[in-house]
């Protein structure tokens, strides 16, 4: 029984290994990387993976069943258990003494698996997948579909490109991307630069303490977003025809408004309120010493 | 499955991670096959689990959602419809959230939920009728993020010891800049005490610092 869920397993991994292309680059694990594991895994299981070095591209497919592709050198080894109830962990093990493990993995998941995938400085590609990442330094780039996305790293870059109800995204010095299409975001830098460039959400709280915030799309109508730093940069860049309700503060820093045209609900020296269009949308920006722009398209 | 299960020693050593490497690819070469010895291993962790949860004495956000909810009705600053399913909802929604330590992340969405609605730009600062009730609870905000920070603040050497030389630098400096930002806000805060912008701003502050140092949690 096992054994011929296994034999199924890797042909599904042949077939679909060769429709579903690879947009990594040559060190990248491809469908023609010998399997390392092929085993049946319910749609919905949870999956742990700690992969500390290297690359790895995760693809969600139709399918009970999870397939790892690629290359572990031998400093490592590819450890694999677990049970449908208690769920499931792979892990990149370290030998004694030896180097991080740079291993380079293609890893297709049963669709819906709730990930939770760590890495030191791994730079993860994956698609379809719902879940927690983690990394210290590497990097993650999401796209796809997914229910939820909690994505953290120590000093790493995070490039969110997802359709997700749910987002989280935070890192250090690390360059953070908001795109795609996902409705609740919650990203934050301490001194990486943050850039949002969707108009889907609808609740949104971006801060940073030293990195400057860039804003560039439309806003969705009744939006509520919140952006805040101590004294990065908040830049908003919107349509001209742009439908919000803006309230910007700043303790020790200038705002320069671009909708000059416009005259503000209230005006002093550190805070300004501007009336936008229908102002359907709410926009707060708030920040210490950092300056904040508010420009049209 | 002609191998014998595995021994109470190793199936112990499998759940607390203290197996050598050696041993640790037996013991999961074992439970990769053997279902009666991986659940062990998995009740056994749950266990572990529990038991650590349980020594933390952390204040459990969930604890603390009513009392905020009940403030934010009071005051009015916001209809609560936005976030309030989905802060109560998260956990239940998200059942990878229920493996290990991720309980935390569930907590955490919970209070960015709970912040992002107390938060929310109807409590306007210039006019909202209910700017003490508002100031309030950016003070409150603030106490706690700060209360939580000392807290992690204690595991933090013994965490920068299991981190790489570089990790750990980067941790290092990472907080000295939001150090930085928050005596600058507090010396701030000292001449303008009355400021909710920048009342909020360290309530920010401090929530990015518990933030970082349960990143750094997760390093080790
Ligand atoms: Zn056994």
């Amino acid at each position: 029984m096992r054994v011929s869920v296994r034999v199924f397993a890797l042909l599904c991994a042949c077939v679909v290994g060769a429709l579903v292309p690879s947009r990594a680059h040559a060190q990248h694990a491809g469908a023609t990387d010998p399997v390392l594991r092929a085993r049946a895994l319910r749609a919905g299981s949870p999956l742990k993976m700690f992969i500390p070095s290297g690359t790895v591209r995760i693809v969600a497919w139709d399918r009970d069943s999870i397939v790892v592709r690629g290359r572990v050198p031998s400093s490592g080894t590819l450890m694999f258990g677990g049970r449908d109830t208690s769920g499931y962990k792979l892990v990149i093990e370290q030998r004694d003494g030896g180097e991080l493990p740079e291993s380079h993995l293609l890893i297709y998941v049963p669709r819906r698996s709730q990930l939770s995938l760590k890495t030191a400085d791994a730079i993860v590609d994956a698609t379809d997948v719902s879940g927690w990442f983690y990394t210290v330094s590497g990097r993650y780039h999401i796209d796809g579909a997914a229910s939820s996305l909690d994505v953290e790293a120590m000093s790493g870059d995070i490039d969110l490109e997802a359709t997700t109800p749910f987002a989280r995204a935070k890192t250090g010095k690390g360059h953070l991307v908001v795109r795609g299409t996902p409705q609740d975001v919650d990203a934050s830098t301490i001194g990486g630069t943050l850039d949002i460039a969707t108009s889907s959400i609808m609740h949104g709280r971006f801060t940073s303490v030293t990195g400057d915030i860039h804003y560039a799309a439309a806003i969705a109508p009744h939006a509520l977003f919140e952006l805040s730093t101590h004294s990065g940069t908040i830049d908003l860049l919107l349509p001209h025809d742009v439908s919000a309700r803006l309230e910007l503060s700043t303790v020790d820093g200038e705002i320069d408004n671009g909708f000059a045209s416009v005259r503000p609900a209230a005006a002093g020296v550190h805070n300004l309120r501007l009336s936008l269009g229908a102002a359907s949308a709410d926009i707060t920006v708030r920040t210490f010493k950092g300056k904040v722009i508010v420009r049209s398209r | 499955m002609t191998q014998a299960h595995l021994t109470e020693e190793r199936l112990q050593g499998a759940a607390d991670g203290s197996l050598d490497a050696e041993q640790m690819r037996a013991v999961y070469g074992h439970l990769s096959e053997c279902e009666s010895c991986a659940a062990e291993v998995a009740r056994l962790r749950t266990v572990m689990t529990r038991a650590r949860e349980a020594n933390t004495g952390a204040p459990s956000l969930d604890d603390l959602w009513p009392a905020i909810r009940s403030r934010i009705e009071e005051s009015k600053v916001v209809a609560p419809k936005a976030f309030a399913g989905r802060a109560s909802g998260a956990s239940a929604r998200r059942p990878w959230l229920a493996i290990g330590s991720t309980a935390v992340a569930a907590a955490l969405l919970i209070a960015a939920f709970t912040q992002m609605q107390r938060w929310t730009p109807h409590a306007s600062e210039a006019v909202s009728p209910s700017r003490d009730v508002a100031f309030a609870s950016a003070v409150d905000s603030t106490r706690f993020y700060e209360d939580e920070s000392r807290r992690l603040l204690n595991d933090l050497e013994m965490q920068k010891a299991m981190m790489g030389p570089s990790a750990s630098a980067s941790l290092s400096g990472d907080l000295a800049i939001i150090d930085r930002s928050i005596a600058e806000q507090k010396d701030a805060l000292a001449r303008d005490p009355h400021n909710i912008a920048l009342q909020r701003l360290l309530a920010a502050a401090y929530r990015e610092k518990v933030d970082l140092l349960r990143r750094a949690n997760n390093a080790g």
